[in-house]
C-alpha cells in the first residue's frame, strides 16, 4: 500500500508487544481495540492482525495488488477510485485503486485493515510504531506498507454492522492511591472534559477542583488504563504508548472496554465517570 | 526464612509485590526467577521495593506466586558485572554545575569519574535506566524548567540518581556529557546490555576519542567487551 497523502497521524497498529515492561518499553498497539479488531475479524483476519490507524483526518493510499480491506471505528467518509465506500464490511481491491479519506465526523480513530493483515517490520515482537523502536512517530507521504496479494474473497462476508460506541460514561475502579482522593464522591456526576489527547495518555479536567490528600509517592509502575491525578487537579487516563513509571498518585483504573471508549473521546468533549467497586473488577 | 512480603491486586491482571529494604540488585534477580518459572508471566517490572506481575491468567498462578515468595530469601547468585562508560564532558549544564557547587569544571569531573554507580532499574523512555550513587558533592535538585531538547547519550543526573538518555528527548535532569555508546537497541534481543545491579564507572574522551569510539561501537560484534574496560 502506497501512502499517496498521509493522515494527520497515521500508525500501522496490531495488540502490542509484551515483555519489555522491563527495559521501560511500552505496550503500544491499537489505541481502540474493539474497532480495530471488529475491521479485522469482518475480514477474517486475526483480531490482531496489523492495521492501518488514522486519526481524525484521513489520507490518500494506493494499493498496488488485489485484496480485501476494511474500515472500521470512527466515522470517517472515504472514497474508493471516487465513489463514496461504506465501513465496517468487505471491501474488494483491484491494482491501482485508491482509498481517500476525508475528516471523522464523530471520534477520534479509524481503522483500515487489509486481508491478511500489513506486513510491516516487526520490532520487538510487535509491528505497532513507536518512535522510540523505529525512529519515526507516523507514516509519512512516499511510505509503502507491505501486504501479501489476496484475490480470492474471505469467507466471512457479512460484517458486524455496528458502529464504533462513542458513549460518554466510562467505568473507574479504585486505584492503589485511590486515598489520595479527599472525597471520592465527589467524582460522582462529575462532568469531566478531555483535555487533551495522545496515544501516551488522554488528560480529563473536572469541572470542580478534586480535593486532595497530600500525600508524597515514589515513583511507581503505571500502565495501560491507570488514572493519575496531577498537582494541578486534571486526571491523566494512561493509554497505550504511557510510559512504564510514574510519579503522580495512581487514584483510578479503567478496563479495556474504557480504554477503547475514552481512545474515540474527543477533545472539548465530555464524559463521567461511573465509579465501581474493584471486586466487580477482579471478579470475587 | 521467607520475607515479609505484602501482596496487592491492582487490577485482574496485575499484581503488586511489596518487598521492603530490599536491594535492587536482589529485585532484579527475583524478577528473572519469576521469568524464568512462570511462562504465563507477560511483564515484571520492579521499582522502589515493589515487584510488579502482569498476567492474563493472575488467578491460575495466585498461590504458587505465594509460595514462590515464602521459599525465597535474600540470597542469590551474583552475576553482576562492572561496565567502564566513556563520556565527553560537553554537557550544556556543566558550567551551571560547577558554579553551582563552587567548584571548576575539573573538579567536577574528578567527582564524577571517582565514584561507582549502581544501575537500580528502567523507567522514562525506552532503554532510560536509573543508577544509585551521585555522591552529595556533586548532586544537585532537577532544573526548576526542563529543557525542551536533551541530545540522544547525555549523561546526567538529578536528585542523587544519574542516566543516559537514550534519544532526544525534553528533560530536566542536569547533563555533565555525551557518551558515545548507544544502550538501547531494539534491534537486538536483549535490547539492552545493562541490568539492575550492575556497576558503572565512567572516564573521560575528548571529542576525536568520542567520534573513534562512536565509529567502533556502531560497527562491534562485541559491545560488551568494549564495555568491560577503558578503551
Amino acid at each position: 500500500m502506497f501512502v499517496k497523502r498521509a493522515g494527520l497521524l497515521d500508525t500501522i497498529q496490531d495488540s502490542g508487544r509484551t515483555g519489555f515492561f522491563k527495559y521501560a518499553v511500552p505496550r503500544s498497539g491499537f489505541m481502540d481495540a474493539q474497532s480495530a479488531k471488529r475491521a479485522n475479524t469482518i475480514l477474517g483476519n486475526d483480531p490482531n492482525d496489523a492495521v492501518l490507524e488514522m486519526s481524525i483526518q484521513g489520507g490518500i493510499y494506493r494499493f498496488d495488488s488485489p485484496t480485501f480491506v476494511c474500515i472500521s471505528g470512527a466515522p470517517m467518509k472515504f472514497t474508493l477510485n471516487g465513489i463514496h465506500g461504506e465501513s465496517n464490511c468487505v471491501i474488494p481491491i483491484q491494482p491501482d485503486d485508491e482509498i481517500e479519506f476525508s475528516q471523522a465526523s464523530e471520534g477520534v480513530y479509524t481503522y483500515l485493515a487489509v486481508k491478511g493483515g500489513f506486513r510491516s517490520s516487526i520490532r520487538m515482537g510487535s509491528r505497532s510504531m513507536h518512535p522510540s523502536l523505529f525512529g519515526v512517530s507516523r507514516l509519512k507521504e512516499g511510505d509503502v506498507i507491505e501486504y501479501l496479494p489476496i484475490d480470492t474473497a474471505p469467507n466471512k462476508m457479512v460484517g458486524n454492522t455496528s458502529d464504533v460506541s462513542l458513549c460518554s460514561k466510562m467505568v473507574v475502579y479504585p486505584g492503589p492511591e485511590f486515598n489520595c482522593l479527599k472525597t471520592p464522591e465527589q467524582l460522582r456526576d462529575l462532568p469531566l472534559k478531555v483535555a487533551g489527547h495522545n496515544r501516551m495518555g488522554i488528560r480529563v479536567l473536572p469541572s470542580t477542583y478534586l480535593h486532595r490528600r497530600h500525600s508524597t509517592i515514589k515513583s511507581s509502575v503505571v500502565f495501560p488504563g491507570i488514572v493519575q491525578l496531577t498537582p494541578s487537579g486534571e486526571l491523566i487516563v494512561l493509554h497505550r504508548d504511557c510510559q512504564v513509571t510514574g510519579g503522580y498518585p495512581r487514584v483510578l483504573l479503567t478496563n479495556e472496554e474504557g480504554l477503547n471508549q475514552i481512545a474515540q473521546m474527543r477533545q472539548g468533549s465530555t464524559i463521567q465517570f461511573e465509579l465501581t467497586d474493584l471486586s466487580n473488577y477482579l471478579g470475587e | 526464612m521467607g520475607l515479609k512480603v505484602r501482596f496487592h491486586r491492582v487490577s485482574p491482571e496485575v499484581l503488586s509485590i511489596e518487598l521492603e529494604g530490599t536491594s535492587a540488585a536482589w529485585l532484579s534477580y527475583v524478577a528473572e526467577q519469576l521469568e524464568s518459572q512462570f511462562s504465563s508471566i507477560q511483564d515484571v517490572v520492579f521499582l522502589n521495593g515493589v515487584i510488579t506481575v502482569f498476567s492474563t491468567e493472575l488467578n491460575l498462578i495466585l498461590s504458587e506466586l505465594a509460595s514462590f515468595f515464602d521459599s525465597m530469601d535474600e540470597t542469590y547468585e551474583s552475576s553482576f558485572r562492572t561496565w567502564y562508560i566513556p563520556i565527553w564532558y560537553n554537557g550544556l549544564d556543566l558550567q551551571f554545575i560547577a558554579k553551582k557547587k563552587g567548584m571548576s569544571i575539573d573538579q567536577i569531573k574528578e567527582i564524577h569519574q571517582k565514584e561507582e554507580y549502581t544501575a537500580i532499574g528502567y523507567g522514562f523512555l525506552p532503554g532510560f535506566f536509573y543508577s544509585s550513587g551521585v555522591p552529595e558533592s556533586l548532586d544537585l535538585p532537577r532544573r526548576s524548567s526542563p529543557r525542551t531538547r536533551v541530545p540522544a547519550q547525555s549523561v546526567a543526573f538529578a536528585a542523587a540518581q544519574m542516566a543516559i538518555y537514550p534519544f532526544e528527548t525534553s528533560g530536566g535532569w542536569n547533563i555533565l556529557g555525551t557518551t558515545p555508546y548507544q544502550f538501547f537497541d531494539p534491534n537486538k534481543n536483549p535490547p539492552v546490555i545493562v541490568k539492575a545491579g550492575d556497576r558503572l564507572r565512567f572516564y573521560e574522551i575528548d571529542e576525536s576519542h568520542f567520534k573513534v569510539l562512536q565509529l567502533i561501537w556502531e560497527t562491534s560484534s562485541d559491545r560488551e567487551k568494549l564495555l568491560s574496560h577503558v578503551c
